[in-house]
């Protein structure tokens, strides 16, 4: 019983049984046989709860890692925390993934959704450019002017006109 | 902090100490209140490396003889002692408050 405890142990990290291995098979056999020296109920009980807490911390460690090697250097936790910011964006895209693939309806209305707002955005922004934004084709477009006029019979085309378009 | 953590921290303010002997330390302090499994304490540890709490070190008097691999050592760095004297006054102030309320309570 004691080294199936130690077996599970190896479901650890490659590198986190580098670093605690031998520690974690150390506390494992000597607090198995403090419970064992209690009775058979004690060593059970011991071995159901480290079983389930070796496969839940291995787990754990995996997808969330607390360390890959002696973190003692500055290098080395600058290189930590990118890592982990990475690895948090890749377990984030990795959940949406599964979520989409479990409810493709769900998919669908999303990826439409998202699909006809950046239609709109960029029809929108089409417009907004080419009216406000983008200058004429012409030189001198500041000194362009708009001539209206709302005297009785006279119309803008014809001040226009007397004006020779200058 | 978690209560593992605080009492990795009060562990090692006695001095270095190896994995299981701060295990050790961790039931007699806490009265046997706290009691972590393997797993959860040595990613404790290896959490509180990672953020400079505690580190690796080689203790200055003679190690314990052991039959297995060579044992780590772990002492506490400056950021670690400064956390754990924040930690231990916040517990403070919180246990003076709890006293003072239960009192007003009783009375």
């Amino acid at each position: 019983m004691k080294r199936s405890l130690v077996w599970l142990a190896r479901l650890f990290p490659a590198r986190f049984r580098q670093e605690f291995g031998a520690d974690i098979a150390e506390q494992l056999a000597v607090d198995f046989d403090r419970a064992r020296a209690r009775g058979t109920r004690p060593a059970l009980w011991f071995w159901m709860r480290s079983a389930v807490n070796i496969i839940g911390s291995a787990l754990a460690e995996h997808y969330h890692p607390s360390s890959f090697t002696n973190g003692t250097s500055p290098g080395f936790r600058q290189e930590h925390t990118m890592r982990r910011f990475i690895d948090g964006w890749q377990q984030d895209l990795k959940h949406a993934a599964r979520g989409l693939r479990r409810s493709p309806g769900f998919a669908g209305v999303t990826i439409t959704t998202l699909a006809v707002a950046i239609g709109i955005t960029v029809a929108l922004f089409g417009v907004v450019n080419a009216v406000l934004l983008k200058p004429l084709r012409y030189g001198h477009a500041d000194r362009l002017l708009f001539i209206t006029g709302e005297a009785p019979g006279s119309d803008t085309l014809h001040a226009h006109r007397q004006m020779g378009w200058r | 902090m978690t209560p593992v953590e605080y009492h990795v921290l009060l562990a090692l303010s006695s001095g270095p100490l190896h994995g299981y002997a701060i295990k050790s330390a961790i039931v007699a302090d806490s009265g046997e209140a706290v009691d972590p499994l393997a797993g959860t304490l040595y990613r404790v540890i290896a959490r509180m490396i990672t953020s400079g709490l505690i580190k690796e070190t080689t203790p200055a008097g003679p190690r314990e003889s052991h039959p297995g691999l060579e044992r780590r050592y772990y002492t506490l760095t400056p950021p670690g002692r400064r956390a754990l004297t924040s930690e231990s006054e916040r517990m403070k102030r919180a246990a003076t408050m709890a006293e003072q309320r239960l009192r007003r309570l009783k009375a």
